[in-house]
């Protein structure tokens, strides 16, 4: 059912992937929304899943995953869980309770952005 | 198939020489690496540990260098909104009072020639000590350093040389407007309180997160 969730979430943001400007736009809300689905998870993890999800059509660098989670940590929307797993350690990223809040506005924003590009480009302009 | 402590401990030691010396962000990178090497190996890359580690560090490399700065902008960000946040706390604004008032007070009743000099070089001369103390006992006691801990030192070392410029600049007002004085002094008080308590909350959180996982 999550799978199925994201699968259409994610889907529906590759309609926007061709303009990098828009990609970075909602790149917060995939990572927002792939924690609310699986508690925590890390930074690997949300390539791969992302990649795994969109049939590696969409391929998240870790270029532009670390500083968004930074970011997000920094603002207070992510909290941060070490742990040690294979040898090493491992950071865990999961949702405050003001991620969690964030989480239901930027999708609301995006659902509502995504609705409107559609009349947009269904509709006859002329 | 997962990597073995030695093999991790060589892309700790890969990356620590490349120039990204915070283990806080040293550690998501090697968890990083390892987690692509692994992934190759389980779907059938034959080749030594090495070989495949060379070929994504020869296409990745300058990502995570750059990575690494971008992290250290964002820890920039996030120690200035916690010194912002705690300068215009109760205790912040406390601060600022009693430093104001005691200065103000203090230059009606002494000649402030005598001690402007002093109040303005505090801070500076304070946080050279501190910075000192700080780099010697990392070398000393082989220390993990992190990213937010020295960035702290970087953003308020920033300001005291600020305090300190002024002081040179324009210390002939300082010395008549026992005002400006005893604003500048309360503030400079006041980011001392702030650096001390926020350096105290990053040292809790590395503890809590970093030293004691097991």
């Amino acid at each position: 059912m999550h799978k199925k969730i994201m699968y259409i979430f994610v889907v529906q943001i590759e309609v926007l992937m061709s303009n990098s400007k828009l990609y970075k736009g909602s790149l917060n809300t995939i990572i927002l929304k792939l924690l609310q689905v699986h508690h925590k998870m890390y930074g690997y993890e949300i390539t791969q899943k992302v990649k795994a999800i969109t049939n590696g059509e969409l391929n998240i660098t870790e270029g532009a995953l670390y500083p968004a989670l930074h970011k997000l940590e920094a603002e207070g929307l992510l909290e941060v869980e070490v742990t040690k797993v294979d040898n090493r350690l491992r950071k865990y990223y999961k949702l405050t309770s003001m991620g969690n809040r964030e989480t239901v506005n930027k999708l609301t924003e995006l659902a509502e952005y995504i609705k409107t590009m559609q009349v947009l480009v269904n509709s006859k302009l002329a | 198939m997962k990597l073995s402590r030695e093999q991790i401990q060589f892309i700790n030691d890969y990356l620590e020489n490349s120039d990204i010396i915070h283990i806080d962000i040293r550690l998501e990178m090697v968890d990083h690496v390892a987690s692509n090497i692994e992934e190759r190996i389980s779907n059938g890359d034959k080749r030594d540990f090495y070989f495949i580690f060379k070929d994504y560090m020869v296409k990745n490399k300058s990502l995570l260098l750059k990575n690494n700065k971008k992290f250290l902008r964002a820890a920039e960000i996030k120690i200035l909104k916690a010194i912002g946040r705690t300068m215009l706390s109760f205790y912040g604004i406390l601060v600022f009072a009693i430093s104001f008032a005691s200065i103000y007070l203090m230059s009606i009743n002494v000649n402030s020639v005598v001690f402007v000099p002093y109040i303005l070089s505090a801070p500076i001369i304070g946080f050279v000590i501190f910075a000192i103390t700080y780099f010697s006992g990392m070398k000393f006691f082989k220390l993990d350093r992190y990213s937010s801990i020295e960035r702290l030192g970087f953003v308020c070392g920033m300001f005291f040389q600020l305090f300190y410029f002024v002081s040179i600049f324009y210390k002939n007002i300082l010395e008549q407007k026992t005002i400006v004085l005893a604003l500048i002094a309360g503030f400079s008080m006041v980011l001392l309180f702030a650096l001390a308590k926020v350096y105290t909350q990053m040292v809790a959180y590395y503890r809590n997160r970093f030293e004691f996982v097991e």
